[in-house]
């Protein structure tokens, strides 16, 4: 390299160019031929693009035609690998001829920029600069801004004219009108608790009123497709996965998860899926700050939260309760002090008038820690406590009855079935029907109480006793079927079971006598059934769903797919199931 | 001979970008069960956080020792060298990514989306080159920009750009800077990386529209020097406007300029601002009343601007990948395009009432058209602003680089006869004399 400015030798200046004219030369023929190669293996390779051969294509459309015809396939499988294999070389190929190109092109370019290193500059001009030649290039260049200024705009305007919007202007409305609907607040409400009707028409805990997964609307799908959205309104992820149930009241959907850091409330809107608020509970005096040791299944929020339409409540598996108003306020929040449960706390809350009703079974029965408490639902203060339960810790739901001629609140683990006044927590009957470790719900229809547990027994038990009731109430009862997670159903008349190992049993109700049994391969059942109109809905562990005529005989009336695991129990409104699958909260209605 | 050459050179630079486009293709496994089993899915392990803190390391060593060549040594061979490192290092080895340029984006739609998170690489490839400038001028155009560096190596047969088109020109980048604002600021696309012309060069692989594009931008730069960088570089506005303030910026000779026009003629990107004219202007009522004149128009064009840009919301907001599914799903309900999509066949099986995903897509398209606005305003702006500083340039008595359009290359260092005689004076103060040895005397 040779500045212009110094005066070179002339061996330098006769040399030096000539070898790097000759340098840039070769190297450029190089680049030249690499490319054409490159260009020709470019071009080849279109012949075995396995995406667009013709040649397979036909094959492929002529299987169709003879699928069982395994010449052919055998011919496609050749061609196809054969196909790849060229394809393949030719990608390595051009890999290659990359490098080689970017090597030769480096060198090409090192040569001439060496050959014109500092060369020596054309003269430079005197320009008669005056004020009207400087006047004239200003003007010149405005007029071009100017242009430039024009050509923009005339093209932005074009764009606008030319752009045709197939989105309903409607829609805009509508999506204000929903968006206006969904940020409503429900009326506040002006009495202390909800009626029997306003629970009624909500699903406000697990299983919906009651815990009797019995929904007071009719008119809901039984079919519906994930894969084609058939039926589905619409699908939305949550942000924590666990096992608990959604909970409905008015236009709101309400969810709960927690991992061993953290634990959260969740409120949808029931128009369109949106996530209208995600609480952590946050810290509460009292937590401890190790995790409590849970099953995987469950996770650390199994329990499902009730609502009643004034507040939402959420209880963990480390003992923290906590209240969110329908804004995503904490009301407020208690720790119950770590629970002793080697499964984690699972059983799902009720509420009675003002008062949230907690079954907070634990231990081994002998040491007193089991119990019922019900804290104030607007402060979380303690209402009452019940007497210590001779009782372990049991994974099942308590439910809240009304037997016509009183309220219970029935609950259940090994080895009792007690009822309890709501109101004082004292204790009105109990039957000795459970063993093992309950986890299935009790329900009450047609009169009587049901309880059911692997291993033990599907008891019926009249509740108008007292005292001990072991032996004067126990209606009746049956071994088979028995479930080990999944809740009955009562439909008034009948008694549905269905098992982890996929049998459907039915009893009628008031006598206990089998009516049918139905073994479902591949099927297993985790999520309580419900009954929507005449119909009962098993959900599988898997997202199956078997839609079942409620009668004396099994008669399927549809199947369907979630197309995601289901462990909880689905809720029920006006046209519509909600429910959680592993992943996803789904709402399952009629488009139309 | 030199057409031969050139005709080399030619042909390489068109091949140059073709070889990328062979690329890697990926095409779905076999349909046949055919005993074969396929490997399980591999996921490249993410790279090193302590690489990213050695790029940022590198960026603040090329920065500072361009600033150092650039400003004190003044040595067009440093900054050339520097330019290959940043060539190899940020383009090739970092395959041009994180750079500053597209560091644009990330920074807005942090600003605008709260969920979206800046690596601190990314902040620091934004923020430094900015401080460089505002003390050294635009020295990391001169050396460390890698897109900046092969439009340098690949300038051959540089030829003036007319003062007036180049002044056209220079309005492009703030529009391109506003409108990759405006798409990054409503989570569309990042179209300054979409559209980053070498990119495809430095991963030697690409779409052939990328690599058509690059390839037009290496031949038009083997004659016009750094069309990219003077013509479109987004970030090199930014830098352009800041570099107007910096402490120090390139100067030749201030003291002693002969008026030899040499440094105009040597500099490639046109960056040598002409002296002013002495003798006074023979009309300066006219003259004043054009700048009244063109001061009055800059808030009308930002008005028209404002509402043209508005009426662009709609066709822009089609970048919008949520938008896009919505017109494609309302097209096809209204049976007015028969081919389903993947996107809209995805929607499909979801079951999401398409009504959701209609009012999604309004509100999406609310948003820019509230964006497209500020957008329109902005370029109105960028216009006003342009022609009243084409009608009135700065006032200076000497030829010298001008600091808003200097890339600091160096270049006219070497050629400037003021500055030669500076630094051979400088020079020869270092030469340690040489004594006669004894004797040499005697004799």
């Amino acid at each position: 390299m040779q500045p212009a400015t110094k005066n070179s030798t002339p061996t330098a200046a006769g040399h030096w160019p000539q070898a790097q004219v000759r340098t840039a030369i070769i190297a450029g023929a190089f680049c030249v031929i690499i490319a054409a190669l490159m260009l020709i293996n470019q071009l080849q390779s279109r012949s075995f693009d396995p995406l667009t051969a013709q040649e397979l294509k036909q094959l492929k459309a002529s299987l169709v035609q003879n699928p069982t015809d395994e010449g052919l396939k055998k011919q496609i499988r050749a061609l196809d690998h054969n196909l790849r294999r060229h394809h393949s070389r030719h990608v390595l190929l051009a890999e290659r001829g990359g490098w080689l190109l970017i090597v030769g092109a480096s060198v090409f370019l090192f040569a001439v920029q060496s050959a014109i290193y500092r060369r020596k500059l054309p003269k430079t001009q005197k320009l008669d600069r005056t004020h009207e030649t400087e006047d004239h290039a200003a003007a010149t260049a405005r007029m071009g801004v100017a242009m430039l200024g024009v050509m923009l705009g005339a093209a932005a305007w074009a764009l606008a004219a030319e752009t045709t919007t197939f989105i309903p202007a409607q829609t805009a409305k509508a999506a204000a009108t929903t968006e206006a609907a969904a940020a409503a607040e429900p009326p506040a409400p002006t009495t202390p608790f909800p009626t029997p009707e306003e629970l009624k028409q909500n699903w406000p805990r697990f299983r919906g009123p009651s815990g009797s997964g019995i929904s007071a609307y009719a008119n809901v799908p039984t079919t519906w497709n994930a894969k084609t959205g058939e039926n589905i309104l619409w699908k939305v992820p949550v942000p924590i996965i666990g096992p608990n149930s959604p909970v409905l009241w008015g236009n709101r959907v309400f969810l709960c998860g927690a991992t061993e850091k953290k634990r959260e409330v969740y409120c949808y809107d029931t128009t369109n899926g949106k996530l209208l608020w995600q609480k952590q509970v946050g810290d509460i005096p009292g937590t401890d700050p190790e995790a409590p040791s849970v099953m995987d299944e469950g996770g650390f929020a199994p329990s499902t939260v009730a609502t009643d339409g004034r507040r939402v409540y959420a209880i963990f598996a480390n003992a923290d309760v906590a209240a969110f108003d329908y804004k995503g306020n904490r009301v407020w929040a208690r720790n119950l002090g770590k629970f002793d449960d080697s499964y984690g706390h699972a059983s799902s809350l009720e509420t009675y008038r003002d008062r949230l009703l907690i079954q907070v079974d634990q231990g081994t029965g002998k040491d007193g820690k089991s119990k019922i408490l019900a804290l104030e639902t607007a402060t979380g203060n303690t209402a009452w406590e019940s007497a210590p339960r001779p009782v372990p810790g049991s994974w099942s739901s308590p439910i809240l009855i009304n037997t016509g001629k009183r309220e219970m609140f029935i609950v259940t683990a090994k080895p009792w079935v007690m009822a309890y006044d709501p109101a004082s927590g004292k204790e009105i009957w109990r039957a000795e029907a459970l063993s093992g470790e309950v986890t299935p719900s009790p329900v009450f229809g047609a009169g009587l109480v049901f309880t059911a547990i692997e291993g033990e027994k599907l008891a019926a038990i009249k509740p108008d006793g007292e005292g001990d009731v072991t032996k004067t109430h126990v209606v009746w009862s049956a071994e088979d079927g028995l479930p080990d997670v999944s809740s009955p159903l009562c439909d008034g008349q009948r008694v549905y079971l269905a098992t982890s190992t996929g049998q459907i049993t039915c009893f009628e109700a008031t006598k206990g006598k089998k009516l049918w049994e139905k073994e479902l391969d591949n099927i297993s059942f985790k999520s309580s059934p419900a009954l929507a109109g005449d119909k009962v809905y098993f959900f599988s562990d898997k997202g199956s769903v078997i839609v079942l005529q409620a009668g004396n005989e099994y008669k399927e009336v549809a199947r369907a797919e979630l197309g995601e695991e289901v462990l909880s129990s689905p809720a029920f409104a006006d046209g519509r199931i909600y429910i959680r699958g592993k992943k996803s909260l789904f709402c399952i209605g009629s488009k139309k | 001979m030199r057409r031969l050459v050139r005709g080399c050179l030619w042909l390489a630079l068109l091949g140059l970008p073709l070889a990328s486009a062979f690329g890697v293709e990926r095409f779905p496994p076999p349909e046949f069960d055919a005993g074969y089993k396929m490997p399980v899915t591999t996921v490249p392990a993410a790279r090193a956080q302590w690489l990213s803190y050695l790029d940022v390391a590198v960026l603040v060593a090329a920065l500072a020792l361009t600033s150092h060549l650039v400003l004190r040594k003044r040595s067009r061979d440093g900054v050339l060298a520097v330019s290959v490192f940043s060539l190899l290092y940020f383009g090739f080895y970092q395959q041009g990514c994180v750079c500053s340029i597209g560091s644009v984006q990330d920074i807005t739609l942090a600003l605008f989306n709260s969920g979206y998170v800046v690596p601190l690489t990314t902040v620091a490839f934004f923020l430094l080159p900015l401080v460089f400038t505002l003390f050294f001028g635009r020295t990391f155009c001169a050396a460390v920009c890698p897109m900046g560096a092969i439009q340098d190596l690949t300038l051959l047969k540089p030829v003036k750009v007319p003062a007036w088109l180049e002044h056209v020109l220079g309005v492009l980048p703030f529009v391109y800077l506003g409108a990759g604002i405006l798409f990054a600021a409503t989570g569309s696309a990042f179209i300054i990386c979409e559209y980053d012309p070498f990119i495809a060069l430095y991963r030697r692989t690409g779409s052939f529209g990328m690599l058509a594009l690059g390839a037009a931008f290496l031949i038009a730069g083997i004659f016009i020097g750094r069309p990219y960088c003077r013509f479109l570089c987004p970030y090199g506005a930014l830098l352009s406007l800041v570099s107007r303030y910096s402490k120090w910026g390139v100067t030749l000779s201030p003291t002693d300029c002969i008026h030899c026009q040499i440094c105009d003629t040597a500099c490639p990107y046109g960056a040598i601002a002409d002296p002013t004219l002495k003798d006074p202007h023979p009309d300066p009522r006219k003259r004043k009343r054009r700048l009244i004149a063109l001061a009055a128009l800059v808030p009308l064009l930002v008005v028209l601007g404002g509402w043209l840009g508005g009426r662009l919301g709609v066709p822009f907001s089609r970048m919008h990948a949520t938008v896009s599914l919505a017109e494609q799903v309302a097209a096809e309900d209204a049976g007015k395009v028969k081919e389903l999509t993947d996107a809209s066949k995805a929607f499909r099986q979801t079951g999401q009432p398409a009504e959701e995903l209609y009012a999604e897509a309004l509100r999406v398209r609310g948003r820019f058209v509230g964006g497209s606005v500020w957008f329109g305003a902005f370029v109105g702006l960028v216009f006003g602003v342009t022609l009243i500083s084409v009608s009135e340039p700065r006032k200076q008595d000497i030829y010298d680089p001008h600091p808003g359009d200097c890339v600091s290359c160096g270049r006219c260092y070497v050629y400037c006869p003021k500055e030669i005689v500076r630094l051979k004076r400088i020079q020869s103060k270092n030469v340690i004399p040489l004594t006669p040895v004894r004797g040499e005397q005697k004799s």
